[in-house]
């Protein structure tokens, strides 16, 4: 008896466990299925655009279902396993490149046919969408991705009520300014990603190889005549200074919410603490110059897209690039600006009154004069970051140029080293 | 007498400083949950690390965690989890208890070399085969579903017998001798004989076996990974909050998240601590 009632829930959980694994097995032959991978902020606004797609064809039945990927880390999930990735996800530019080696991602050229059910072809795309996102996009002249959004990159943010245009314009009159109101700038430095910024603006490039390395050429002299050594000082100077705020990576916006800053480089990510921090003061242009020697050089910085690509292993390719198309085109990146503030990459949007008024997305378009798309290899972004760490923390001397190059040649080393 | 004295102020001192030592200890070691705490009842809801405590209090942030949006669905993960460790908790104790039972109780031939391979398996770490399992659930098309979710947790449990069988060592054999003469089978002894007396033990196995699902997050994330959000498990949940764009809105809330987690255990501990209290063999076998 009591055996039976020991039984009885065991029985009752090997029957919940078929009938759950019963309910996984769905998908009827003539519906489209597709799973399509975006940004968790980005969910409300996805699942809008696919009841929209699927009104836009209505002879044809979809199974649409959105997953949560963010476009930083997309390439490492979907890498993780092709097979079992979405059919369609955003993803940030700089990971093309190793999508498009791991075969993640349909040469659109190939299949970009597809577009005619929507009356397009991808020429339509590529002449709407900024030349230099299609450039990003596009790997020995092939299209791989659709661009959807050009917000990827820094500025700065300041707060007009501390500081004045005037200030803004150089680093050294920025940070002046800012000790003499008590308050603090900004800025990390230990990340690849922010410190290339001083030897971009100074003329300094890296490179990606085929194979997967990097060039860098840090430890020299750039094309503007600076040497390295040089811009690790100017770099030095400004970290030294006690108005500076070395703020580690991804700590910004607490930083911001703390109420110390006066100003900060960041991205729109942070635009609305940055908003909710200055308050009327809030502003936002490009990043200051720098003095090296006699010279005031512009900061550069790097420019980013997000994609949204179309996987190469999609059983449905055709539909999939459809909907990729229909995610990034002029209408739905309209919407992506009005609802999310993203950054477009359709030249009509930007062109519009809109764009132009929005503080951040102008200072935005204002940097993009100065900014270039990184290039680099997975063996870049630690030794940079060792760099930054070294220059934020003081551990090296401004007047000890043998150190700085011994550094230089360090990183330079590190980053051009073989991929295993 | 004086000596006496000097001897009782030192041992008194002596104990001053052990119980200041364990409340120093005590404090650093609680630092973080009270952070924990703390944090999940302020009002703002991204990360501020600049004051300890919260500058604005509110229940605001728990409030949020239960009114789902896109991003944050913390009742559905729950349910899901919750789910899943039921279901894990059932299976790996009946395992572990099993192979506890058979081990310590039964006589068969290769019993010895079977237990110590079981033993040198569960050395491993689990992380080593983690691979396999995916490409080996991913055939069977068990990926991106709690089945193959619960199968991973709970398959190789058994392995995990040794300390039930030392307890089950200690049930003196004259009881199970006496049940065998009454004509009991071995499962009968199993249910009615040995579990009964074995309470302590059990209560062990079903926490720990409800644990490990319960705080899994590497297989979660390997398993889960068609990234729909109404299927995630807390843990995964969670850690999708500290994305760097979303961290401004949801901070406050992952720490609410965090506290919230831990309600189930506590329960279940308080559920099955009477149980932990009551004597091992309570009397069966007298004088």
């Amino acid at each position: 008896m009591k055996l039976k009632k020991v039984l009885a829930p065991v029985l009752a959980a090997a029957m919940a466990v078929s009938m759950i694994s019963g309910m996984c097995v769905s998908a009827e032959s003539e519906t489209i299925s597709l799973t399509m991978w975006g940004a968790e902020e980005d969910q409300a606004l996805l699942g809008e655009l696919v009841e929209e797609f699927k009104a836009a064809y209505p002879d044809q039945t979809f199974d649409i279902q959105i997953g949560v990927e963010s476009e930083s880390t997309a390439k490492d999930t979907v890498l993780t396993d092709v097979e079992a990735a979405a059919d369609v996800y955003s993803f940030a530019s700089d990971q093309l490149y190793d999508l498009v080696k791991a075969g993640a991602l349909a040469n659109l050229e190939e299949v970009g046919a597809a577009l005619q059910v929507a009356g397009r072809t991808l020429d339509d795309v590529k002449s709407a969408n900024v030349e230099a996102s299609v450039e990003a996009a596009s790997v020995d002249g092939n299209l791989y991705a659709f661009p959807r959004a050009g917000d990827n990159g820094y500025f700065l943010y300041y707060d007009s009520s501390v500081l004045s245009e005037e200030d803004v314009a150089s680093w050294d009159s920025l940070l002046a300014a800012a000790d003499a109101a008590g308050k603090k700038v900004g800025m990390t430095l230990a990340s690849g990603w922010y410190n290339a910024s001083f030897f971009y603006g100074a003329g300094f490039n890296t490179g990606l190889n085929e194979d997967g390395t990097t060039t860098i050429d840090w430890n020299g002299t750039s094309e503007s005549g600076y040497t390295g050594v040089q811009v690790v000082q100017a770099m030095l100077g400004i970290a030294g200074n006690p108005a500076f705020m070395a703020i580690a990576d991804g700590d910004i916006s607490n930083q911001l919410a703390s109420g110390a800053l006066c100003a900060c480089v960041s991205g729109t990510w942070d635009a609305i603490t940055a908003q909710e921090q200055f308050g009327d003061g809030y502003a936002a242009t490009k990043l200051p110059t720098f003095t090296i020697g006699e010279d005031q050089v512009q900061q550069g910085s790097v420019a980013g897209y997000k994609f949204i690509g179309v996987n190469g292993y999609s059983k449905n390719v055709g539909w999939a690039v459809v909907l990729a198309d229909f995610i990034t085109n002029e209408a739905s990146q309209q919407k992506f600006f009005d609802q999310r503030e993203s950054g477009p990459t359709n030249n009509s949007i930007i062109a519009s009154d809109a764009v132009a008024e929005n503080i951040a997305i102008a200072a935005l378009a204002e940097q993009s004069a100065y900014s270039k798309v990184q290039m680099v290899g997975g063996k870049y972004w630690d030794p940079s970051q060792t760099l930054g760490e070294l220059i934020a923390q003081g551990g090296l001397k401004a007047d000890d140029e043998a150190g700085i190059q011994a550094a230089l040649d360090t990183l330079v080393e590190g980053v051009t080293a073989p991929v295993e | 007498m004086e000596k006496k004295m000097k001897l009782k102020e030192n041992r008194t001192s002596s104990i001053v400083l052990h119980n200041l030592l364990i409340a120093v200890l005590a404090f650093i070691w609680l630092i973080p949950i009270v952070w924990l705490l703390c944090t999940s009842f302020s009002a703002y809801s991204g990360m501020n690390t600049s004051t300890f405590f919260p500058k604005e209090w509110s229940v605001a942030q728990y409030v949020k965690l239960f009114h789902p949006d896109t991003v944050a669905q913390f009742p559905q993960w729950f349910l899901n989890t919750f789910v899943i460790a039921c279901f894990t908790c059932v299976i790996s104790t009946m395992f572990v208890l099993m192979v506890a039972y058979a081990t310590s109780v039964m006589r068969f031939p290769m019993r010895k070399p079977l237990m110590n391979m079981a033993v040198i398996l569960n050395l491993f770490p689990g992380m080593l085969a983690m691979i396999a399992v995916y490409f080996t659930l991913k055939s069977f098309n068990l990926t991106n579903s709690y089945v193959g979710l619960i199968m991973v947790y709970s398959a190789s449990s058994g392995l995990g017998y040794l300390i039930a069988k030392g307890f089950f060592d200690t049930v003196p054999r004259a009881l199970c001798e006496a049940a065998r003469i009454d004509g009991c089978s071995e499962a009968r002894i199993f249910w009615q004989v040995i579990l009964p007396m074995s309470r302590p033990i059990v209560v062990y196995t079903v926490i720990s076996s409800f644990l490990g699902p319960w705080m899994d997050f590497v297989y979660a994330k390997m398993i889960l990974n068609a990234g729909i959000s109404s299927k995630y498990t807390v843990a995964i949940g969670l850690y999708k909050m500290l994305d760097k764009s979303l961290i401004n809105s949801y901070f406050t809330q992952f720490c609410a998240g965090g506290v919230l987690v831990s309600i189930p255990i506590s329960v279940l501990f308080v559920i099955m601590q009477r149980f932990y209290v009551e004597g091992i063999t309570g009397g069966a076998v007298k004088g």
